[in-house]
């Protein structure tokens, strides 16, 4: 892949330097050319040309042929297209009608197929007969200066200071200090304007609806979840807290309090948890079942993809991952704060119950989101 | 030879001998690498004596326990250095695993695709008595759930698989018509499959090399083995958590999800949408085009 075309340019160059970045030189014309027999053919046009790579009759001969197959393979892929339009008819009734689902994705593949193919090989076809048939003319049209001279440069600064002067703004004070304390006021609307986005958002990122004694339900289901409902191994199950449906609340949780309060539970083997975790961490888990938030702590995608041979949580969007059996701790990925854990425990009949708020604020990090309250 | 010669300098040669290079030894190695599996299934076929009907027996499943578990998961199921300890898995894990072809497993350090089952039905029933039998206890087989569709070569007379496969019809019917909500399983699969296999039920990949596998091909047996059991990575959900009327709406679910016809025509990609196809098409398309646009306007050498 070397291409010794350009190496004689230089020595060869006899006209000006300055040529337009992207276009040959006019060097690398003169080379190309090299033992070209017949006459050059002269371009007759408004700028001077000269012809360039000269194909021999030979040659165009077999591009002729090239672009005679591609012609070829455009018609008959046109021809394809209406067998294709044809061999499927829209008769719902028929064996092999359209109105069917797969036979429609066949239909549509041939007919999209064809035409495809048959505006393609139009298009090859042509550019070969472009490149190697026509005649090559290299056209040189050179740019006008683009840079303004000196002269018009200093006159307009020196007009511009006359301006200046001769309206006042710079022998006139007053009449420039009132001005600029004018625009003050008006500088500063954009940003007092701001506060109309909304209240700040107090604790309401960093509170949400558990609290001591709430009991868990079933996502899905609703049905309440006893701790022994979690007894085996590896056991997972995805839960909100208990909410009335009544006519006050017909769908129950607000979707902003589902997403807020949405958790996995994980039933963790017994010896699985690393020391890392904290004895806080630890009397938040019950019988090795430990809650987590189920809203990654990266962009809020639901990071549920738990493997119970490695304990990891794998989030779909970014791939954070968190170690179940280290506090959510970030092994991987962008996220790089742990999944918010629930302290859990159970109540007098056996059934799950958060036991407080999150450990930290839920879902995407925000600047103090690990402040506690 | 001279066309060769004639076109090694091209600017595209060097990519061709690459293309090429790559394409051979691909097409070498997966030709010559020897497929294990296959080999194993073959064999144990071949040696597996013919299906009985009715009763089960267990000294058969005792026989294939010995040859194709033990070696790996011990005598008694005690798990060794690369098998875990079954004696707990119960009868729906084994079959599972066995039934879909998982196990017996060729490569324990990998995680196994589905396949063509080793054993045939009834080998797969002794196999699973003798289990419970002798080697442990756990989950056993949810035996109302219809499970795979019978096979013909598992029986003597065209009439009696005929029969078999219009009661195993009828028995799977009655079990999707059974599920009182559908889209109470779809709220299901959502809240607890689709992170790991896909809301289209095409699979996904997990961490170190694991993956969730497709959902496309399993029975509605299988579904919920692998529900209350959890093989590999996937946790488990159990009775009590997700009580059996609610599997079976979430089953009825994905039998829907199996039944709907695939958008993406030959060119899928895992059903994974109309979106991921459009970036698809794009990019690849993008770049046809430029390669075009590059090819119409390049200019031309002195040799071409």
């Amino acid at each position: 892949m070397t291409d010794n075309n350009d190496t004689n340019a230089s020595g060869a160059s006899g006209g000006p330097d300055d040529r337009v970045i992207g276009t040959p030189s006019s060097a690398e014309g003169e080379t190309i050319v090299s033992g070209a027999d017949e006459p050059r053919r002269e371009h007759a046009g408004p700028y001077p040309a000269e012809e360039t790579h000269k194909h021999s009759e030979e040659e165009q001969r077999r591009a002729e042929k090239t672009a005679a197959v591609w012609f070829l393979i455009a018609f008959l892929a046109g021809i394809g297209f209406f067998v294709a339009y044809f061999a499927w008819g829209p008769n719902a009734e028929g064996e092999q009608a359209i109105a069917d689902p797969q036979i429609a994705q066949y239909s549509n593949m041939a007919l999209g197929g064809t035409l495809a193919l048959a505006l393609f090989g139009i298009g090859a076809g042509m550019t070969v007969w472009a490149r190697r048939i026509m005649p090559h003319y290299e056209v040189s049209s050179p740019y006008d200066e683009l840079p303004s001279s000196p002269e018009e440069k200093g006159s307009f600064s020196e007009f511009f200071m006359k301006s200046a002067d001769e309206s006042g703004f710079t022998k006139r004070p007053l009449l420039r200090r009132t001005l600029l304390l004018s625009m003050v006021p008006l500088g500063l609307a954009p940003i007092v304007l701001l506060r109309d986005t909304g209240p700040l958002p107090g604790d309401k990122l960093k509170k949400t609806l558990w609290e001591d004694g709430t009991r868990m339900v079933v996502e899905g289901t609703n049905q309440l979840i006893k701790a022994s409902d979690l007894a085996e191994d590896g056991s997972m199950v995805t839960a909100f807290p208990e909410y009335p449906h009544n006519e006050e609340h017909p769908h129950g949780l607000s979707l902003n309090d589902q997403a807020k309060t949405v958790i996995m539970l994980i039933k963790i083997p017994e010896g699985d948890f690393k020391p890392g975790m904290s004895e806080q961490q630890m009397n938040w888990t019950h019988d090795g079942i430990i809650a987590y938030s189920k809203i990654c702590t990266h962009v809020g995608c639901p990071a549920a993809l738990y493997e119970r041979g490695s304990h990891r949580i794998l989030c779909p969007c970014h791939q954070s991952t968190f170690d179940a059996t280290d506090g959510a701790k970030v092994v991987f990925g962008p996220a790089h704060r742990p999944l918010p854990q629930l302290p859990i425990g159970v109540d007098d009949e056996g059934y799950l119950i958060a036991k407080g708020d999150f450990s930290s604020a839920v879902g995407p990090t925000f600047w103090d989101a690990e402040k506690g309250d | 030879m001279k066309w060769i010669t004639a076109r090694r300098r091209h600017p595209l040669a060097g990519y061709v001998v690459v293309l090429l290079a790559l394409a051979v030894f691909g097409v070498g190695y997966a030709a010559l690498a020897p497929n294990a599996e296959r080999a194993e299934a073959q064999v144990l076929a071949a040696q597996s004596s013919g299906p009985e009907e009715g009763a089960v027996d267990v000294s058969e499943g005792r026989d294939i326990w010995n040859r194709s578990c033990a070696s790996c998961h011990g005598l008694n199921g005690g798990g060794s250095g690369n098998a875990p300890d079954i004696t707990t898995a119960g009868g729906a894990a084994i079959d599972f695993q066995v039934s879909t072809g998982r196990m017996p497993s060729s490569n324990p350090d990998a995680q196994m695709p589905r396949k063509y089952p080793a054993f045939s039905r009834s080998e797969i029933d002794n196999l699973i008595a003798f289990y419970e039998q002798e080697i442990g206890k756990g989950p056993a087989v949810p035996v109302d759930v219809p499970g795979d569709a019978p096979l013909r070569e598992d029986f003597e007379s065209e009439e009696a698989y005929e029969k078999a496969n219009e009661e195993y019809k009828a028995e799977y019917d009655a079990y999707i018509a059974g599920a009182d909500d559908v889209e109470a399983g779809m709220k299901l699969y959502l809240a607890n499959c689709a992170h790991c296999h896909s809301w289209s039920g095409a699979g996904g990949g997990l961490t170190g090399g694991h993956w969730a596998p497709e959902l496309t091909d399993a029975t509605p047996r299988q579904i919920y083995e692998a529900m209350v059991t959890g093989p590999g990575q996937m946790p488990v959900f159990n009775d009590l958590a997700i009580n059996p009327d609610d599997k079976q709406e979430l089953i009825a679910y994905v039998k829907d999800l199996q039944a709907e016809p695939d958008a993406g025509g030959p060119f899928a990609l895992n059903r994974v949408g109309q979106v991921a196809e459009g970036l698809i098409g794009w990019t690849v398309g993008l770049t046809l085009i430029i390669a075009c646009a590059i090819w119409i306007t390049a200019k031309q050498r002195a040799h071409d």
